[in-house]
């Protein structure tokens, strides 16, 4: 019997009343890979920041190869070879990439570093510059700088926690085999996702979380339904979606359209590159691309957080191309931004405060708890501060926008990031009704899967520019040739 | 003009001002705002002058260092240990050190003057450019100085990267108040050579205030200390050949440095720099700052 390299021990984490891990033992051995499952805010994050040392439980403790261990920063956590890469991307803006990967390994930003890190980011087909700084990056290329961050350490436990979950789809399978490899050299894996299928693939184990509580650990063969039920108590939110025939659109005339959109990025190139397209009243239009293809600039121009170069946009017909975002809001536009965290609340302030704000007016408390109910917002108290709850939580209250008005249109980006799979459901769900009932939406994305579950019209965007769009009842069926182009363009 | 840049750089009063002004902005960077600085100057002041006369230059040098390094280590610990408002700690600190820095000059001192230490001029000129030099190579090319940065821009991420937070900003004051305390020094033995009630007040602000002018960057610092020193140098010229008032050069650094600000983040400028972003912050482990 070979013995763990880590365990922890009838672990307790509490914040205020709400009890986030509960008597949690697990151990992880040499050599697997054990996933850890669970709803939003069932204690994933928790359980990993705690191995990291950014938390320290309140009961419980951990040992490495049988020895005890107490850590009180990530830094003693790292000199023990436990390495995190974080949820939410956990690097300096204000600093270049090179520099982001200078301060983790703790060295100076030498041209041997600069040589190894322009190496493996080839290898993994990133042609993105070094000394670019962090700040102009998309969420998602962060991400990738945070993973790539510790395949240059050398790890004893890799806890991944979601951030390999959202990568195109190319590189994923390149980090994922990356990850393999490491464990069958005998490193310990921990990998937290959302993905169940994605998880039963690559896992060796699987540990379900519940409200803070192990519920239930699985070995390798598990079926994909029975981590479902563990996590969810049951698989009926998966038929709550069903593909909608796409009806016709009940108007003729767009509710939104963009003309010859030109925008600039932050060095001044075009980000987006002679952008057309339209949005009808009823439709849900995606626009699909890798990361960093120009996608968040569109949105953001469309709702006025960015300077359009040249081009229009329209709302309802009329012309809303340089109008103050807070004028477009009272039109009618709702934005769903790309970094929860970041854009899409105000962190420090309670979810009924920043649904209010959403709302832009009085928000009775019926209201106020319908839409929580409705998001399973947990814990589920409104007067709590956003900053309390878990990434996917944070989401939820983001998204709490699409409750709380009746948008003429949406504008969504990656609106189903850090969600379980339920609430993703629901989402979708939710937008899709949204268009039913009337809104335009238009869907920004990396996701090829939510993009064809409910759009009706889907746009390609490569390096800025719109090159192909697909139409049709059945865009499940042009997944592939979809796929080819947002990749080979 | 170079005979004019040179009598500058090489102006023992300069001089002292370039270090406080570096000293700050390696403090500052670690994203603590500094304004205990102008106390521990006037403490730093006192102590050089009164050490010097009892045990001599050179164990007066290393004196006014230890004792700066000392009170800073002292509002650090209540900034980051202790987690207080960094600029109402600063605030009160100072009137604290005013009143130590009286204490001690008037108390402890043998004469109100002290012979003024002669140094080259060239020797003066090479220890500010050196110093300029050395803090620009520390934060910006050895990972000591990028882990001070990142404290400055994001105290939070730091940590996730693996940083002790607490200790980088404690070792960043342990860099900045040895240079601000060479430059006390240099202030009360080769520029002034005698001490009365509170000498040096105010210079402290000056640096904060210089530091910001040039964006905390330590290679731009230095013309710009050079540009203010030269207004405070030739007040009484200026105001002998052009009637200019003291008043009004003395707003000039201020002034001028809430322009340079307001130009540098109002333009692309600002992507080549940054400032501390995180500056003031009080910075709590996440847990608790839940
Ligand atoms: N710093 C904190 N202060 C207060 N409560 C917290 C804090 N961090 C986490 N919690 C609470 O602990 C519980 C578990 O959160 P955690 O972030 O571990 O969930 P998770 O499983 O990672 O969820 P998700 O899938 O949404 O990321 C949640 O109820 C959350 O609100
Ligand atoms: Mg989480």
């Amino acid at each position: 019997m070979i013995r763990p390299f880590l365990q922890v021990v009838q672990l307790y984490k509490k914040f205020g009343d709400i009890t986030a891990l509960n008597n949690v033992s697990l151990a992880i051995y040499p050599g697997e890979i054990l996933v850890i499952l669970g709803e939003n805010g069932s204690g994933k994050s928790t359980l990993a920041k705690i191995l990291y040392g950014l938390y320290f439980p309140d009961k419980g403790y951990i040992k490495i190869n049988g020895t005890p261990v107490i850590f009180s920063s990530p830094a003693e956590a790292k000199s023990k070879g436990i390495f995190l890469v974080s949820q939410r991307p956990q690097l300096i803006d204000d600093m270049s990439i090179l520099e982001n990967i200078a301060l983790f390994l703790s060295t100076s930003p030498s041209r041997g570093l600069r040589k190894k890190l322009s190496e493996i980011l080839n290898y993994l087909g990133m042609a993105i510059d070094v000394d670019k700084s962090v700040h102009a990056l998309s969420y998602t290329e962060k991400q990738l700088v945070d993973l790539v961050k510790v395949l240059l350490a050398q790890p004893k436990l890799l806890i991944v926690d979601e951030a390999v979950t959202y990568l195109p789809r190319e590189l994923k399978h390149k980090f994922l085999n990356i990850v393999k490899g490491f464990a069958t050299r005998g490193g310990s894996v921990m990998y937290i996702t959302h993905k169940v299928v994605e998880a039963a693939e690559i896992g060796d184990r699987f540990a379900v979380l519940r409200r803070g509580s192990v519920v239930g650990v699985f070995e390798k063969g598990v079926d994909v339904s029975t981590l479902r039920q563990a996590m969810f108590g049951s698989e009926e939110y998966l038929t709550a979606i069903t593909k909608s025939p796409v009806q016709r659109p009940l108007h003729k005339t767009p509710a939104l359209s963009v003309e010859n959109l030109v925008v600039f990025d932050e060095y001044g190139k075009p980000a987006v590159n002679d952008v057309s397209l339209s949005v009808r009243l009823g439709d849900v239009v995606a626009i699909l691309g890798i990361a960093g293809n120009g996608q968040k600039e569109l949105g953001e121009a469309i709702v006025g957080l960015r300077k359009v170069a040249k081009g229009k946009v329209l709302l309802n017909g009329d012309e809303i191309t340089h109008m103050p975002a807070s004028e477009r809001v009272r039109r009618g536009l709702i934005y769903v931004p790309e970094d929860p965290f970041r854009e899409g609340v105000a962190i420090g302030l309670t979810v009924a405060e920043n649904m209010k704000l959403f709302s832009q007016s009085r928000v009775s408390k019926e209201i106020l708890e319908t839409a929580i109910r409705k998001l399973e917002v947990s814990p589920s108290n409104p007067l709590i501060s956003v900053a309390k709850l878990s990434g996917g939580n944070i989401q939820k209250v983001s998204l709490s926008r699409l409750l709380l008005n009746t948008p003429r249109v949406v504008i969504a980006y990656s609106p189903t990031r850090m969600l379980d799979e339920k609430s993703r459901v629901l989402i979708l769900r939710t937008l899709q009704k949204l268009a039913e009932s009337g809104s335009a939406v238009l869907l920004l994305s990396e996701d090829i899967e939510e993009a064809v579950y409910i759009s009706t019209r889907i746009g390609v965007i490569v390096n800025g520019k719109i090159v192909k769009f697909f139409e049709g009842p059945e865009l499940e069926s042009y997944r592939e040739d979809i796929e080819k182009v947002m990749v080979h363009a | 003009m170079l005979v004019e840049v040179l009598k500058i750089a090489t102006d023992p009063l300069v001089v002292a001002l370039v270090l406080w002004v570096l000293g700050n902005i390696v403090v500052e960077r670690s994203g603590v705002i500094n304004l205990a600085l102008d106390g521990i100057i006037t403490i730093g002041i006192a102590v050089a002058f009164v050490s010097t006369q009892y045990f001599g230059y050179f164990i007066g040098l290393l004196i006014t260092i230890v004792t700066s390094l000392a009170f800073a280590t002292m509002f650090m610990i209540f900034i980051n240990i202790m987690h207080t408002y960094h600029v109402l700690t600063g605030l009160a600190l100072n009137i604290l050190f005013y009143g130590l820095s009286a204490l001690i000059g008037l108390r402890l001192q043998k004469s109100p003057v002290l012979a003024t230490l002669t140094l080259s001029p060239v020797l003066l000129a090479l220890v500010s450019i050196l110093a300029v030099l050395f803090t620009w190579f520390i934060l910006y090319k050895t990972s000591i100085g990028i882990a001070i940065r990142a404290c400055g821009f994001n105290p939070r991420a730091s940590e996730h990267l693996g940083i002790k937070v607490w200790r980088t900003r404690f070792l960043a004051s342990t860099i900045g108040y040895t240079l601000a305390g060479i430059g006390s020094y240099i202030y009360a033995t080769v520029y002034r050579g005698g001490w009365v009630q509170y000498t040096g007040r105010g210079y402290g602000f000056l640096a904060i205030t210089l530091a910001m002018a040039s964006t905390w960057h330590p290679l731009l610092s230095y013309p710009i200390s050079l540009v203010f020193g030269y207004l405070y140098t030739s007040i009484y010229a200026l105001q002998l050949l052009h009637g200019i008032h003291p008043e009004i050069v003395n707003a000039i650094p201020y002034v001028a440095s809430i322009a340079i600000v307001t130009i540098v983040y109002s333009t692309p400028l600002h992507k080549k720099l940054a400032a501390p972003r995180a500056l003031g912050e009080v910075y709590f482990k996440e847990e608790r700052a839940a």
